[in-house]
């Protein structure tokens, strides 16, 4: 690419950190090739690798090591705990609840639950994105075996409350899935804190490789999640197959990293949150698809007035997402955003904006200033917009109540 | 996402006549399509002795919606009453070379041309 495209599409995925790379090369390079799984030297380098990488990940979510699955990423580990905990506790019930904004890799593997012949509810969110902890206690029953509720939305980054949430699911003796996939290396993830029973990660959201992740499993589970595939026993008997070192090397660098970069981490995203809430405020019409609590590193607003295509038309390739880097693909609204009632047409109007450890200010001031043209310039002609400046209210607008517009001051 | 035929571009680029008229009282005005079907298109005409003098629009949409508006207000811009009268949707996709599925953006332009021009009797669209 000649010319720098403002990346802020963190939350799809993230740049390697070069720190995460060295590992990683070092491992292929220093003939750590050797099968984790073999028993001479070789293989034994390259266990010690695996089991260390293991620790890290282990270390910052407040688990033990032998918690740890290795997976493909988190879209496996989700599959891996909503299916395999449904399937091997069907005999004690088949009553599973999840919520309709979670990501796709539960809710999919949910439906695929329900064509098994188990009865699975999708909770209602608020207009804010959040699960009231009581709405799911009012759904729990003596045979539900599973809730899956996830810690940071991926679209929104609006936080639930898992350990209130956790409280209810264990009185009735049902297990909970978290995933957390959005939520490492932002949020202090503890799985003790949390309540969790099975926790999802990806290493890509954190600095590290694709096609790594991982699920922490409570070592009392050991016999209550069944497999997905089947093979050579590793991994518990849980995920079968030859470990990629060096992908697992990579997850463990990236994780262990989150100690040390967190707290700049964060700082830095607050404060291009404030900088792009204050300049959207300035502009008017923008509504914050979320809560003002959510993680500061993803913020998605809609723009009243303008349309979602011709927004994105406008941005001349800016790296953001319409709505989530998911569903964009098939040009359907975000599940996510009509979970919380925003209007379709303003869903589309909608850009989720996510900033990572690799971002600067001057990408940020360059894509808050690329939007604010595209949206002035698409308003200035546009009859939504022109009534509303007559003084039509965005719900008027829109024939659907609409949230209040970001104030500014 | 869609591929814009060069036509498109140059209109939703650099759009002609966009923006609602000052006097607007002197015009007429025409409007078609919906919000929740995500296209909609203001038309203004100002007519002397059986010409359109000046066209302008506003216009909420994909960029082939804005296009359409646009193309429609350069057409119209000094052309006899007969000609507007005799224009459709149909011609409008043409010139833009219109994708199919985007025909029907074309269509609501063509709505506002005809409420335009017969007042009352055409088509009209709720906000
Ligand atoms: C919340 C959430 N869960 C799961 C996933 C899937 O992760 P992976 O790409 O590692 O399969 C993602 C990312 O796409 C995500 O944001």
């Amino acid at each position: 690419m000649s010319e720098h495209v403002p990346y802020l599409d963190n939350a799809a995925t993230t740049p390697l950190d070069p720190a995460v790379w060295e590992r990683m090369r070092a491992c292929l390079e220093e003939g750590l090739f050797g099968n984790p799984a073999s028993a001479h030297s070789y293989g034994v380098a390259a266990a010690q690798a695996v089991e260390s990488a293991r620790a890290q990940v282990a270390a910052a979510i407040g688990a033990e090591p032998g918690e740890i699955v290795w997976t493909s990423g988190a879209t496996e580990a989700n599959n891996l705990a909503v299916l395999g905990i449904a399937r091997a506790n069907a005999k004690r019930g088949k009553h599973v609840i999840s919520v309709r904004t979670e990501h796709k890799s539960v809710l999919e593997a949910c439906a695929r639950l329900e064509q098994e012949g188990f009865e699975v509810e999708l909770l209602a969110v608020d207009r804010d994105g959040r699960l009231p902890p009581e709405r799911l206690a009012a759904t729990l029953r003596p045979d539900t075996v599973l809730a899956a509720v996830m810690l940071v939305n991926n679209e929104t980054g609006v936080v639930q409350d898992i350990p209130a949430i956790a409280e209810h699911v264990h009185a009735v003796g049902a297990l909970l899935h978290v995933d957390a996939a959005q939520a490492a290396g932002r949020l202090s993830v503890d799985v003790n804190l949390l309540g969790a029973d099975t926790l999802a990660l990806s290493a890509h959201k954190v600095y590290g490789p694709k096609g790594i992740g991982c699920l922490f499993r409570r070592r009392r589970l050991r016999r209550r999640i069944a497999p997905l595939m089947w093979g050579g026993g590793h991994e518990d008997g849980l995920r079968p197959g030859t470990l990629a070192t060096h992908q697992v090397v990579g997850m463990g660098a990236a994780f262990e990293r989150i100690h040390a970069c967190q707290a700049e981490d964060r700082r830095r995203a607050e404060a291009y949150r404030q900088r792009m809430l204050t300049a959207f405020a300035e502009l008017g019409g923008v509504v914050l698809n979320g809560r003002a609590d959510g993680v500061p590193h993803i913020l998605n607003v809609a723009f009243a007035g303008v349309h979602g295509e011709a927004l994105t038309a406008s941005l001349g390739g800016l790296a953001v997402s319409q709505g989530s880097a998911c569903s964009s693909a098939s040009g359907s609204p975000s599940h996510v955003l009509r979970a919380m009632a925003v209007p379709d047409q303003l869903a589309a109007a909608s850009l989720r904006l996510s900033v990572g450890r690799f971002t600067r200010e001057p990408e940020v001031e360059a894509a808050v200033e690329r939007i604010r043209g595209a949206v002035q310039r698409l308003r200035a002609f546009s009859p939504l917009w022109q009534a509303h400046r007559r003084g039509a209210s965005l719900s008027a607008l829109y024939q659907q109540p609409v949230a209040e517009a970001l104030a500014h001051g | 996402m869609a591929e814009w035929s060069p036509a498109v571009l140059a209109h939703f680029e650099r759009p002609r006549g966009a923006g609602r008229p000052d006097g607007a009282v002197a015009f007429r005005h025409g409007r078609g399509g919906w919000v929740k079907k995500g296209a909609v298109v203001e038309l203004w005409l100002r007519c002397e002795q059986e010409r359109v003098v000046e066209a302008r629009y506003e216009a909420y949409g994909c960029p082939a919606t804005i296009a359409s508006a646009s193309w429609l207000c350069e057409y119209l811009s000094n052309r006899p009453i007969e000609q507007a009268r005799a224009l459709t949707g149909l011609d409008i996709a043409g010139a833009l070379a219109l994708p199919p599925e985007k025909i029907g953006v074309a269509l609501i332009a063509e709505d506002a041309l005809k409420q335009a021009l017969d007042g009352d009797k055409a088509p009209s669209a709720a906000l």
